[in-house]
């Protein structure tokens, strides 16, 4: 599914160049539920930028399924990601002026859809999240909880074959975290590989691999349902 | 443009109520400058006139000349006035054109009069007879000028303006067919033009009435100059075939004209032949009527329009600096919207729409504001108008240009920021927008805000200057005293006064209205000052060869009573002023200002000095009594 090779990413401020990945070396299945852990400042959002393809400015090699993403230009990368990945945000990122059902909608407007389709679609995951009497509310009008709900709707309801959350229960009590986190086993258990950055052990062991960064450099990947690897750094 | 995208753009305006209203008002007022003068331009500048088929007209002549010339016209031999004479003769040798009609150059004000009613002062015109069906202009009641009724043994007959017909007449329908006075003679109403049509030209008072040119001998007695073949004041306007050659006939009637002109020792006289070479005409299109409007108030409009231009960039930019510095707040919006798929075009085409809308409803709100704005300009431009047929309401065309100008408007402030949102990096989305330490949109913004002092600048200047002017002409030293003068106009000719009477009725005015308590001084004279119009002649010198037709002999007279340039504050510096004694049987003395003196007698003492007009044997018709200081 995601084949990274040697992937390295810095920032110039002045003259000086901070690296935040360092030859980065990781390869992900098809149906895994892979966590990205590591402390402030590691290196797991930006990995994860790479690996949403919003960010241009990384080196190296990154396959996704069959397609070479560092030999294309940032619009292919753009339509790549429009077709195969999902986002979730720590902070829900819901468009205040936007009801529930037009923010699970912008995904698929996008997409060029006939609109009959997209509000099919819409329906649907509305309806499979349980959110049908919330679809006229703004996000104003939800909790937390609902919110991520929504946000989880949106990043699924074009079926992406990757989901990236970022944080996705930072900002959650940990009931509604764990509601969350059954969620995206449900979702992992249907298929859809997930990617998710989190500062949870709880939430980690939700998935089946666990990697981890320490100032860029890719220090551990642990399969849960195997033996632990330590992988060689410096 | 997606009606989500309009709905999303609609709530973010609403969202924001206090940057709307500023911008909306902006809007409203750069917009609404702009369709103002538009509106000004349109109705003045760029309309037809309400006849048949505008594009087909054509007029000879292509300068503002008026009113009554005589000699060579302008420096360059470009001849737009002409005699009825000449251009009879011009109309022989143009069959290309179906019918050329000539309409007076310059239009009166007359008395008239019907049955005992008090007399109105109403605008009047001298035209062809053919000049209704040139134009394709019917009657809307009983019937319009034909070629009949612009012969020498014609009866007398006029037609209406509409308008003329609902104010002047109360829309009497018994008016057609009735007899009316005008200056003092008898007419007969033959019917009304259809409303809207305001004639050959847009000016601030079109005529009322329409008269054929065979009527001028019979109004004006022995100073007309209908058959005065040198005395220009017509401008003929025609309706060409078909498929005519323009530039072909513009030669061919140039060189009728010079051939007229070789004809007449007014033109070949003192080395004139040598000149006449160079004469022609030019034939612009007429579908706009004669252009004096049009030339004198173009320049103007024209830089209004500039002016107007600058302030609404200058509304773009404030704008777009607003929505730069509220992209800070949407830049989440935005980083979310990319990472979630949506592509540069898709994020650029929704700040569009969003800034489109705004510029729309500021369009809206512009339309008031062009509407208040041209009546205002209509009404300061011309005070004294009457039946201006310049309408401030918006027309089509104007509501077309209020849209064009919202939506290239909103594309103009709307760049800037949709440039910066589809510049932004989406990867701030999930590092969350607040982590962000870089302000990009700040170089737009110095730029912007850059662009809007720079035009500032130059509109301040321009405003500095043009206040400084305005103040120098106001205050000007016109040579005469203003305060406490006041002109009143007669008519003694529409009051029925032949010749031999006015002295008399003129004394009479000077004596009662010296009589009257609080007037110190009464002087009459043909032309007020500062009126803006009079009498030119070329002078000739006694004793001074005849002057040649580039020879600068012109200058203005004016027609005064004895104690007129005491009237108006003007001291006699050399000689003496005209008394009692300067009657019609005294030998024939005039007053000429310092400049007249300087210029045709330098170095000399001019007072005792002959000169006169016309001919070398007539110049010792005048001598100069005395010297006035000058005034303009």
């Amino acid at each position: 599914m995601i084949e990274l090779k040697n992937i390295e990413r810095s920032y110039k401020t002045g003259y000086t160049e901070t690296w935040v990945l360092r030859r980065i070396g990781l390869t992900i299945k098809e149906g895994e539920f892979v966590t990205v852990m590591g402390p402030s400042g590691a290196g797991k959002s930006s990995l994860l930028n790479v690996l949403a393809l919003l960010d241009d400015g990384w080196l190296g090699e990154y396959w996704l399924g069959e397609k070479p993403a560092h030999k294309l230009n940032r619009k292919q990368r753009a339509d790549l990601a429009r077709q195969r990945i999902g986002m979730v945000f720590q902070s829900y990122h819901l468009l205040d002026d936007l009801t529930v059902a037009e923010n699970i909608d912008l995904p698929l407007s996008y997409k060029s859809l006939p609109a009959k389709d997209r509000q099919g679609m819409v329906a649907d995951i509305l309806d499979r999240f349980k959110i049908v009497a919330k679809k006229d509310l703004f996000p104003s009008q939800l909790s937390g909880g609902q919110q991520q709900l929504v946000g989880i709707a949106r990043a699924v309801v074009h079926a992406p074959a990757l989901l990236l959350a970022d944080e996705p229960t930072g900002n959650l009590h940990s009931t509604q975290a764990r509601e969350i986190m059954e969620l995206f086993c449900e979702l992992n258990r249907q298929g859809t590989t997930i990617v998710q950055v989190t500062h949870s052990l709880e939430n980690a062991r939700y998935g089946s691999r666990i990697v981890e960064l320490h100032d860029g450099w890719l220090t551990r990947d642990e399969n849960l349902h195997a033996h632990s690897t330590e992988v060689g750094a410096k | 443009m997606t009606l989500q995208d309009i709905r999303y753009a609609l709530r973010q305006l609403r969202k924001s109520p206090g940057f709307t209203l500023t911008a909306v008002i902006t809007l409203a007022l750069g917009i609404g400058a702009n369709t103002a003068i538009f509106t000004l331009v349109h109705g003045i500048l760029l309309r037809s006139l309400p006849v048949a088929d505008p594009s087909q007209l054509y007029r000879i002549g292509d300068t503002d000349d008026c009113c009554v010339n005589g000699g060579f016209v302008g420096q360059n031999g470009d001849f737009d006035i002409f005699s009825y004479d000449l251009y009879l003769h011009l109309k022989n040798a143009a069959p290309e054109f179906e019918q050329l009609a000539a309409v007076q150059a310059g239009q009166n004000t007359f008395s008239v009069r019907r049955g005992e009613a008090l007399s109105k002062s109403l605008r009047s015109e001298y035209v062809s007879g053919n000049f209704f069906s040139t134009l394709g202009i019917g009657p809307y009641a009983g019937r319009v000028l034909g070629e009949s009724d612009d012969a020498p043994a014609a009866a007398p007959v006029t037609v209406l303006s509409y308008s003329a017909w609902q104010h002047e007449f109360a829309a009497d329908p018994a008016i057609v067919g009735a007899t009316i006075s005008i200056q003092a003679r008898p007419f007969t109403v033959i019917g009304i033009a259809p409303p809207g049509f305001f004639g050959d030209r847009v000016t601030d008072r079109p005529p009322d009435f329409w008269m054929p040119l065979s009527s001028e001998p019979y109004v004006n007695g022995d100073s007309a100059i209908l058959h005065h073949a040198d005395s220009n004041w017509l401008y003929p306007i025609g309706r060409v075939r078909p498929g005519t050659n323009i530039a072909a006939l513009q030669t061919r009637l140039s060189a009728a004209l010079r051939q007229w002109l070789s004809t007449r020792p007014m033109y070949t006289d003192n080395g004139g032949s040598a000149v006449i070479p160079k004469q022609h005409v030019v034939i612009v299109p007429g579908g706009g009527g004669i252009q004096n409007l049009q030339q004198e108030a173009g320049q103007g409009l024209k830089m209004l329009m500039i002016l107007s231009t600058v302030v609404l960039l200058i509304a773009c930019a404030n704008i777009a600096n607003l929505l730069l510095a509220r992209g800070t707040a949407r830049r989440a919006d935005i980083a979310v919207r990319m990472a979630l798929g949506a592509g540069r075009r898709i994020v650029i085409r929704q700040i569009i729409t969003e800034s489109v809308l705004l510029s729309c409803i500021g369009g809206l709100a512009g339309l008031a504001v062009a509407y208040g704005g041209s009546r205002t300009i209509l009404a300061l431009a011309f005070p004294d108008a009457r039946n201006l047929p310049v309408d401030a309401s918006p027309s089509l065309a104007v509501l077309g240009f209020a849209f064009l100008a919202s939506l290239v408007t909103g594309v103009l402030f709307g760049i800037a920021p949709a440039w910066m949102a589809s510049h932004a990096q989406p990867a701030e989305a999930l590092r969350g927008v607040n982590r962000s330490t870089r302000d990009r949109s700040s170089l737009p913004q110095k730029a912007l805000v850059v662009f809007q002092a720079a035009l500032s600048l130059v509109l301040l200047a321009g405003a500095i200057l043009m206040t400084k002017s305005l103040g120098k002409l106001e205050h000007q030293d016109f040579g005469i005293a203003t305060t406490n003068r006041y002109v009143l106009h007669f008519d003694p000719a529409g009051a029925g006064y032949t010749i031999d009477r006015v002295p008399a009725l003129y004394r009479e005015i000077e004596d009662r209205f010296s009589a009257l308590p609080g007037v110190s001084s009464v002087g009459m004279a043909l032309y007020s000052p500062l009126e803006g119009d009079n009498w030119g002649e070329c002078v000739i010198q006694q004793g001074y060869p005849a002057p040649g037709p580039d020879s600068k002999c012109g200058s203005t007279w004016d027609r005064v009573s004895t104690h007129f340039l005491d009237a108006i504050g003007v001291p006699i510096v050399r000689g003496r002023g005209f008394t009692e004694q300067d009657t019609q049987t005294a030998p024939q003395v005039v007053l000429v200002n310092e400049t007249f003196a300087k210029k045709f007698f330098p170095n000399q003492d001019a007072v005792g000095k002959h000169f006169g007009i016309d001919e070398t044997k007539y110049s010792g018709s005048f001598e100069i009594a005395g010297v006035f200081s000058t005034l303009k």
